[in-house]
């Protein structure tokens, strides 16, 4: 048969671009860096020209390797009609990079002539069109006999009473033409729908309102459908909420396969999904669609679908095994699905519906700690940062497994630790359990193992009470009971397959399951060949188990992802079969071809330690060499250290010793006195009095940070007794049993971020990077530029030497990051780290050094000057003549509207994106760009200054002004403009004016263009916190600090003086990095 | 899973000498035998349960948990619970459907059948993966020695391969198929078709009511004939094509029907499923082998094949079977029109001198995907285009 064996294709293209989604930001994170990198590995599989256009510099997809050339630029047309231009590009690629990668294609395709010639695969615009258009998709679900919600246009509150007669309560009201969801409101009943639909009808500017039947509460289905030009089409995977219609299933807690429909109510689901992807005119590749259903009567309505690869086929294909993208792109090329065969079993075709034989669980991950102020509080919109997948032989397994997999201290509900739990349970039951709360899995969990009945859950959360009645029997079968952090039963390997074990597979992806299931001595006589550990393979110089870095979240996200992928890579060269253990279903570092074997477990110690005797102790007791990798996946690894050591595995690289070290404070104080190295003065409190009296000796401002958080959490500065109180209380709240630490606070100094690779005993330095936001802001959160700008070399040259003397010192081996700041002539040593940080991929894409496998050689015993090739030695941190690179941060501000959108010492950016150029200016302006910071060419700069800011600010506003940008003001800050003979208009502050313009008024009419705001006294703060809650819900480019507001000038000057900005693919960039500079800081 | 008061302590007994204790609801007063086969479907387990092609099995369900929606009744795809008994990890007791009627459990148990749970489904169905389906012995644990449940299961379990049993399960006596218009799937109102009345027959070697419910949407009265029917009487009927059923046992064993079937091929259009395909195999000369643990689950790959060979397309089927035609027995003239995507296998036959065709798979779904439903149709328009 010639089914199986496909023969390459004859392509009418050589030239494809690929569009990446660009930063991290809520609701579209790193599961479009897992679809473009399989993209890009399967378009050159086919002996494609891969062309790809992508902003995130912490991307696995924008390694120079993955793509022919790769674009580290603007996911905007401008970029893209220019390099369509320069690469001929003959084909584009728009499934793979979400959202933004298919409003690019859809902007593209509404100018003129921008797309002629060119063949768009993976979705025809038509079809992108249909399904992205909402009139035009319910028109076409309705014209195939389709349900969707019912819904009629009223102008009258008797017309709506008939309305509601028809599809009952509760039922939508959308007021028509009023801005940005204006008067929406549900109607739960008859008593408020007079009221309600009054004032709806009024808020109308033409008296209309658009009725909706509300599906709140329904069950709601995803599933995962493929097709190929031959009209072959299938579906993955099925995916069924368990948080019922009205949380976003990017919020949801989600579980595949589907449990509780019958086949019959499947099938006609599948079919439905299935005629949906024809007629909407899917024809080469994957999809999503959503299906509400009734769960009283079965009715079920179509909701949306999305002509794309998304976040819930990153899910499917490592719930299923399937490598969806992959597959897509493959089909995106003219394959049919027949002709592509499934790479888990090698020998049947990935033409049919993976049948698992497990439940694969999903819980997203928030964060809602990092923004006071926000409510906590699940809504249609998409919160969560993150998410864990967990298999389990059971849904209870797997729920109870993803809720360890969560890496957050298990809420503390005082109903557990009540006499009588149920009844309390039942009084806090609205709180807890009724109103759906970024931690209501937990809650479920203690409520049912308090004993509260799982209908009675049901009832309160809208769970079906299936999954409730399930999750109790697990409960009762293992004897757990509520804060059950640990795993219970001997511990037992079972295989992803996508087969339910019909097939013999070989690719190596396992899980865990603890399940008391009855099996048979016999088998373990005649069959345990399916279920030995593996092979010791003697041609192998060993084993490195990696530990991921878990679910995403704000301060531990993607660039820990690149560091294991990169790392699993570079073992593997060096001879090592890779282990990697991680849950992030998101990730490279989840896909089975990224390791030799992958285990898609929690990052708990009780998996970690299965996984290691399983997998090290054959290594050990065959004499080869056996590692646990911790230093590549932020915190959450170093956390599971001194288990490792204490369970007899060897750490590779810096040991857990060094590691303390440098963590601990007051160790690290020391050492630095040793070394005669200043840091800023700091003391330890345990008490509020003891930090007043100590604070008082030492000065404001002070830094007050709490132990053992990430990211900065809780982390503020304050400049004064009141504000130094509050901070107190806040940093005893998130960690009640540990000293804090209050540091005097360095205003106005430059930091630094140094990154660099030492064998122990001598150290070298990757890279100098220079923040542009003072000390203060959150290195995460800061704009940074390589090499850096403000300070002369040699001062440079005497930060990387103190930063090789602390590596050398802390007996680094490995990677190392310390972050330094200056003020005036003088150097301070803020902290180190002795693992791979947050910059190592910006890092290497800048300097084309490549960090991870230079370091993980020096971890291994490779002397240092041996690895790093000769020409490179120096370091290119100083001057590298091919130019600049920016890394810029982008804020989820806009999706917590209550927040106050300003930075500080706690990290709050969920992603980040990159701009080079030869000449700085532009290198910001790409950058601002691509965080979608639109910088104006011309307009009114709007300037409100703290008293301290303002002489600076003179000196901006003169570019400005020069630049041909009218000026605006505060009264104070005007005032001092206008006193040094500039023109500046004075604006009011809120409320202050009767008549004419004030603050809000000029931002919300965009009478300005760019706002430069800082804060000082709390009396101006509410003002402040107004302009800037102002400026971001109306899309105006706002600078929180002085040094941002100045690069924002250079960068506007760059763009004014060379007009469009040019795009640079990363392969020139680092070719031409050509150093200049030949002095050798030397080896310490 | 929460374990019951009314549950038994059971021994799964397998041919090769493997056994498991489980917990079994049903009643155990007697050992009971059958052959073990593994169904990867993730739903269905009504339908499956109550397809006649089961009969004389043991299910083995891969799934992780089976009875979440419990019975539902207007599901079933006949009047009764044909297999044996079900294996399972979790048996769900309490069902959450807006259609459920009782616990799968409880209908079971109220057909007379059994289900065991607690079972590690996956190690079970790798072994009869690598050792083939075989005999099986279920049996309350204190009742037996292994010796003695050892030699029950030798000498009274009867082998699948040479049982005759689609004359067990099909119906005794010709009758005209009206459907429930409660059922989840009634057929289409026969207002739809506005031609003249028109009829097929349906030979029952243990047919699906679904098959019946399309044949009837496609516009035609659908009469039924029992296994034991002759072909003078088939061909008399004055119905303008036969189709022939699903169906349990070995299909060598069905001589009686294989002899009538003779008769009647090139006389009248025929359309087979299943048992059908492999009798009309059977009838032309050919070969059928049993398979190593046979195709059974929702997923299968179907590669269509056009007259020079080629894949035209792929159709995601349902399956269910132990027993494949051996294609190197198969006549000169006669065409393979489906190959399994996977392993190749025989899936569907044309034999257009006969006029005839064939496929392996369930066209009718219930359970699986009505992606191949349009099978059924083709029949029709052959039936009604096929004018000698």
């Amino acid at each position: 048969m010639n089914s199986t064996t496909p023969k390459k294709r004859e392509l009418p293209f050589k030239n494809v671009l690929v569009f990446g989604s660009g930063p991290i930001i809520i609701g579209q994170a790193c599961e479009f860096d897992y679809s473009g990198t399989q993209a890009c590995k399967a378009l050159r599989e086919e002996g494609v020209r891969v062309v790809l256009l992508n902003s995130n510099p912490a991307t696995i997809m924008t390694d120079p390797g993955m793509a022919d050339r790769t674009y580290i630029e603007p996911v905007d047309p401008m970029t893209a009609i220019e390099i369509i231009r320069r690469e001929s590009i003959e084909a584009i690629l728009p499934t793979m990079g979400g959202q933004t990668a298919l409003n690019l294609i859809t902007a593209l395709s509404q100018i003129p002539n921008a797309l002629q010639g060119i063949q768009i695969i993976g979705a025809n615009l038509k079809a992108i069109h249909l399904a992205e258009d909402r009139r035009a998709f319910r028109e076409l679900v309705l014209s195939m006999g389709l349900d969707t919600p019912r819904s009629t246009i009223i102008r009258s509150v008797e017309e709506c009473e008939a309305f509601a007669a028809e599809v009952g309560f509760p039922f939508i009201l959308r007021p028509s033409y009023t801005m940005g969801g204006t008067g929406q409101s549900f109607v739960f009943g008859s008593s408020e729908l007079v009221e309600k639909v009054s004032q709806g009808l009024a808020e109308s500017p033409i008296c209309e309102a658009l009725v909706e039947e509300s599906v709140l509460g329904w069950k709601e289905y995803e599933l995962e459908v493929m097709r190929d030009s031959q009209d072959n089409a299938i579906v993955v995977c099925s995916i069924e909420n368990l948080d019922p219609m009205g949380i976003h299933t990017g919020d949801s807690i989600t579980v595949a396969p589907a449990q509780t429909l019958t086949d019959r109510e499947y099938q006609d689901m599948r079919r439905d999904a299935l005629e949906l992807i024809r007629r909407v005119g899917v024809e080469t590749g994957g999809c999503n669609v959503q299906f509400a259903v009734n769960p009283g009567t079965g009715r079920r309505i179509v909701i949306e679908m999305n002509p794309r690869v998304s976040r819930s086929s990153a899910l499917a294909s490592k719930a299923t095994g399937f490598p969806i993208a992959h597959v897509a792109t493959k089909l995106a090329l003219g394959y049919t699905l027949p002709e592509v065969v499934n790479n888990v079993t090698k020998t049947t075709m990935a033409c049919f519906e993976p049948p698992i034989d497990y439940v694969a669980l999903k819980i997203p991950r928030f964060h809602f700690e990092k923004f006071p102020g926000a409510d906590d509080i699940l809504l249609p919109q998409m919160q969560s940062v993150g998410e864990v997948l967990s298999f389990g032989a059971s849904i209870g397994e797997a729920f109870h497994k993803a809720l360890n997999g969560l890496e957050r201290k298990w809420p503390i509900f005082k109903p557990v630790d009540s006499k009588n739990p149920i009844e309390a349970w039942r009084a806090e039951s609205e709180l807890l359990l009724r109103k759906a709360h970024s931690r209501r899995g937990y809650a479920i969990w203690d409520a049912l193992a308090s004993g509260l009945s799982p209908e009675d859950v049901s009832a309160l959360t809208g769970w079906d009470p299936w999954f409730t009645r399930q999750i109790r029997g697990y409960q009762v079968e293992t004897g757990l009971g509520p804060r059950a952090q640990h795993f219970v039963g001997d511990v037992r390997f079972e295989m992803i397959d996508t087969c339910s074990a019909e097939n013999r597979a070989m690719t190596p992806f396992y899980y865990t399951t603890r399940e008391k299931l009855s099996r048979s001595t016999w088998v373990d006589s005649h069959l345990k060949d399916f279920w030995k550990k593996p092979d010791i393979d003697p041609k192998k110089r060993g084993r490195v188990v990696i530990l991921g870095s878990g679910p995403n979240r704000i301060g531990q996200g993607i660039e820990f992802d690149y560091c294991c992928v990169h790392a699993s890579r570079s073992l593997q060269e060096m001879g090592f079969e890779t282990i990697m253990v991680n849950c992030n279903p998101e990730t490279v570092s989840t896909d089975p071809t990224s390791s030799t074997r992958l285990y898609l477990e929690p990052l708990h110690e009780d998996t970690v330690r299965a996984v290691l005797v399983r997998e090290l102790d054959p290594a050990m007791k065959a004499g080869q060499e056996a590692y646990v990798l911790l230093q590549m996946g932020g915190q959450t690894p170093l956390k599971l250290a001194a288990h490792v050591e204490k369970w007899g595995y060897k750490v590779l690289g810096t040991s857990p010793a060094a590691i303390d070290l440098s963590e601990d404070r007051l160790k690290f104080a020391e050492l630095l006195e040793d070394l005669k190295i200043p840091a800023p003065e700091s003391v330890v409190v345990t008490e509020w009095e003891e930090a007043r009296s100590l604070v008082e000796k030492m000065g404001f401002p002070v830094l007050v940070r709490p132990s053992f958080v990430l990211g900065g959490q809780a982390m503020k500065i304050c400049s004064n007794e009141r504000e130094l109180r509050e901070a107190y209380a806040m940093a005893r709240e998130v960690s009640e049993d540990y000293p804090l630490y209050i540091d005097r606070f360095l205003s106005d100094a430059v930091e630094f971020d140094i990154d660099g690779i030492c064998d122990g005993e001598r150290a070298w330095i990757g890279g100098v990077m220079e923040h542009v936001e003072e000390a203060g802001i959150h290195s995460g959160d800061s704009t940074c530029v390589i090499p850096p700008l403000k300070l002369p070399a040699a001062k440079i040259d005497e930060m990387a030497g103190l930063a090789k003397k602390i590596a050398v010192a802390l007996k680094v081996r490995g990677l190392f990051n310390i972050q330094m700041c200056v003020l005036g002539d003088q150097i301070y040593v803020l902290e180190a780290n002795p693992r791979a940080s947050r910059t190592i991929p910006f890092l290497s894409k800048a300097t084309g050094y490549p960090m991870i496998d230079w370091s993980l050689r020096a971890a291994l015993g490779e002397n240092v000057k041996k690895i790093v090739p000769a020409d490179r030695m120096p370091g290119n941190y100083r001057l590298p003549s091919h130019g600049f690179a920016v890394k810029a941060p982008v804020f989820p501000f806009s999706k917590f509207k209550s927040f106050d959108p300003i930075l500080g010492p706690e990290m709050r950016s969920t992603g980040e994106v990159m701009g080079m150029d030869p000449k700085p200016g532009s290198a910001f302006a790409k950058a601002y760009q691509a965080a979608g910071l639109h910088l104006p060419l011309s307009g009114t700069v709007l300037f409100s200054v703290r008293d301290l800011d303002k002489q600076r600010c003179l000196s901006l506003a003169r570019v400005f002004d020069l630049l041909g940008f009218k000026l605006m003001g505060t009264p104070g800050t005007a005032s001092y403009l206008k006193k040094a003979g500039l023109e500046c208009a004075a604006i009011p502050k809120i409320g202050h004016s009767a008549l004419g313009d004030d603050l809000l008024s000029v931002i919300r009419e965009k009478k300005v263009h760019l706002v430069v705001n800082t804060t000082g006294a709390a009396t101006t703060l509410r003002d402040a916190t107004s302009i800037r809650k102002a400026a971001l819900q109306y899309r105006i480019p706002l600078m929180s600090t002085l040094s941002g507001a100045e690069m924002a000038s250079m960068a506007i000057q760059s763009v004014m003086r060379q007009g469009l900005l040019k795009p640079m693919a990363l392969q020139d960039f680092i070719e031409s990095g050509r150093l200049s500079d030949e002095r050798d800081p030397g080896f310490d | 899973m929460n374990a019951d008061q009314d549950s038994t302590l059971v021994t799964l007994l397998l041919e090769c000498g493997a056994s498991y204790s489980a917990r079994g609801y049903g009643d155990f007063s007697k050992p009971r035998g059958s052959e073990l086969v593994f169904c990867t479907a993730m739903s269905g387990i009504e339908e499956s349960l109550t397809d006649p092609s089961f009969a004389g099995q043991l299910v083995l369900n891969t799934v992780s948990h089976v009875g979440n929606t419990g019975y539902t009744e207007e599901d079933m795809e006949s009047d009764r619970i044909w297999a044996e008994g079900l294996v399972c990890r979790h048996l769900e007791k309490t069902p959450s459907s807006w259609r459920a009627k009782s616990s799968l459990k409880q209908w079971i148990v109220a057909q007379g059948r059994y289900v065991i749970e607690g079972v590690d489904t996956r190690e079970l169905t790798v072994l009869l993966r690598e050792m083939g389906s075989q005999r099986a012995l279920v049996y309350e644990s204190s009742t037996l020695t292994p010796e003695q449940a050892r030699k029950h299961l030798i000498e009274k379990v009867p082998p699948m391969a040479g049982q005759d049993l689609c004359s067990v399960v099909s119906c005794k006596k010709s009758y005209f198929f009206k459907d429930d218009p409660k059922a989840y799937w009634p057929m289409r109102s026969r207002d739809v078709w506005e031609g003249p009345s028109r009829k097929v027959l349906v030979w029952d070697f243990g047919v699906k009511r679904n098959t019946l419910r399309l044949l009837a949407a496609n516009g035609f009265d659908v009469e039924v004939y029992p296994a034991t029917a002759k072909a003078e009487d088939i061909l008399a009927a004055g119905a303008e094509g036969l189709m022939l059923s699903n169906g349990p046992g070995d299909p060598a064993a069905a001589t009686h029907v294989i002899s009538e079937l003779k008769k009647i091929l090139g006389r009248m259009p025929v359309f087979a499923i299943c048992l059908g395909h492999q009798l009309v195999a059977h009838a032309v000369g050919a070969k059928t082998y049993k398979m190593k643990f046979g195709h059974r689950g929702i997923h299968h790959p179907v590669v269509e094949l056009d007259e020079k060979g080629q894949a035209v397309r792929t159709w995601i089927t349902s399956q269910n079977h132990g027993f494949a035609v051996d294609d190197t027995t198969l006549p000169q003239d006669v065409r393979v029109s489906f190959v399994h995507g996977d392993d190749q296998s025989v899936e569907g036959l044309s034999l257009p001198a006969l006029r005839c065709e064939t496929v392996q798979f369930h066209p009718e779904a219930g359970p699986g995907p009505f992606d191949a439903a349009g099978m059924i149709d083709r029949f029709a328009v052959r039936m009604g285009t096929d004018a000698r």
